[in-house]
């Protein structure tokens, strides 16, 4: 899922223009799973503003399935033509989705948009996908190097693991290539560290603009 | 200076049952309200609670390594820091919340916390009654 937080509230209160109306559109899909854009968060945020912000007369609060989707933002009309603003609390294609559906309408970010990760306990993110393009999980046990190794490395662990800790923060953070040989050991596929590994090829990532998918093969 | 009391059925509770024993009534402009354990308190209650027209939010739960459902009352005091960081942060003045930890025989200490939160000369009235008043309800869920 995509990761967010919340952005400082006092720099939320300080973004919002004058306005008679506000709008705050939570997302019900990633950012609610993280605890960061979801109705609960919405409802909060509103509730802040509401004492915050006197001068606007009217602040209220909604959420959609999916705000990085089209389909969904139909919904949003009413409420949205009615607001001089709109707070988004979506990650930021969110943002700028509603942003381009609501051509006119001013939109706000009230979130600050992470990393691609997992929850590995209660209270606790971390970054497993970089989003490169050029997947190698295959090689690797299942652990990506360029996202789990603080060097993005291709072929390791380098001189600063010690004790299956990295170097960059050896209290909490494990080394990534000490993870990926115990994981390659475990399977019994230990020979896959024996191979020299280019380097990545960063072409498949950000590189010349936004990335675009299109498939023939689903278009209408 | 409308305050309300969240407060737990352990020792929240008793601690307010005490109070008459020390010779201290609630003042009229202190409500209360029960919950199982604090650590049922989430942002909305509070938040909405502040909105309805309270100026303070006082959650009353049990000591640490103290609480019959083991760190609800810790949960509780991380919330309560929260709101009361984002409260101060977006310059709202006028609302606080707090928490604070007692032990059913430690009246005296919430009678002190209620009088620092209610405004000069609001002394607790002798005679006020302890009204409830339900649970607050939410938004769109």
């Amino acid at each position: 899922m995509i990761v967010a937080e919340q952005k400082p509230i006092k720099d939320i209160v300080a973004m919002i223009p004058e306005a008679s109306s506000l709008l705050v559109v939570g997302c019900d899909t990633c950012v609610t799973v993280c605890m960061a854009g979801g109705i609960k968060e919405v409802n909060a945020l509103t509730s802040v503003l509401r004492m915050a912000r006197k001068d606007i007369a009217r602040i209220e609060g909604t959420s959609v399935e999916r705000q990085c989707d089209r389909e969904f933002l139909e919904e949003l009309e009413e409420s949205v033509q009615a607001a001089d603003a709109v707070l988004s609390m979506a990650c930021g294609a969110g943002v700028q989705m509603l942003s381009d559906y609501f051509e006119g309408k001013i939109v706000l970010p009230a979130l600050n948009t992470l990393f691609m990760g997992s929850n590995e306990e209660a209270g606790y993110w971390m970054e497993r996908c970089l989003g490169c393009g050029d997947c190698v999980l295959d090689l690797t046990g299942g652990i990506c190097p360029r996202t789990r190794c603080s060097k993005g490395l291709m072929n390791g662990p380098c001189g600063g693991s010690e004790g299956g800790k990295c170097e960059v923060d050896p209290e909490n953070l494990e080394c990534g290539w000490n993870l990926i040989y115990n994981r390659l050991k475990a399977l019994n596929r230990l020979d896959s560290m024996m191979e020299i590994r280019p380097p990545q090829n960063w072409s498949t990532s950000h590189d010349g603009g936004p990335r675009r998918l299109i498939r023939e093969d689903v278009k209408l | 200076m409308k305050l309300l009391l969240l407060h737990c059925t352990e020792s929240g509770q008793k601690v307010l049952a005490r109070l008459p024993q020390i010779g201290y009534r609630l003042p009229s402009t202190v409500r209360t309200m029960e919950l199982k354990c604090t650590g049922r308190i989430n942002e909305e209650l509070l938040l909405s609670s502040l909105e309805d027209g309270f100026d303070a939010v006082l959650v009353v739960g049990c000591h640490r390594e103290n609480c019959r459902y083991l760190d609800g009352n810790l949960r509780a005091e991380r919330r309560v820091q929260r709101i009361a960081r984002m409260l101060a942060d977006a310059g709202v003045m006028d609302k606080k919340v707090d928490m604070l930890l007692v032990g059913p025989d430690e009246g005296a200490k919430l009678a002190a916390r209620i009088a620092a939160f209610l405004a000069p000369g609001a002394e607790p009235a002798a005679g006020a009654e302890t009204a409830s008043v339900p649970a607050q309800s939410g938004g769109k869920k």
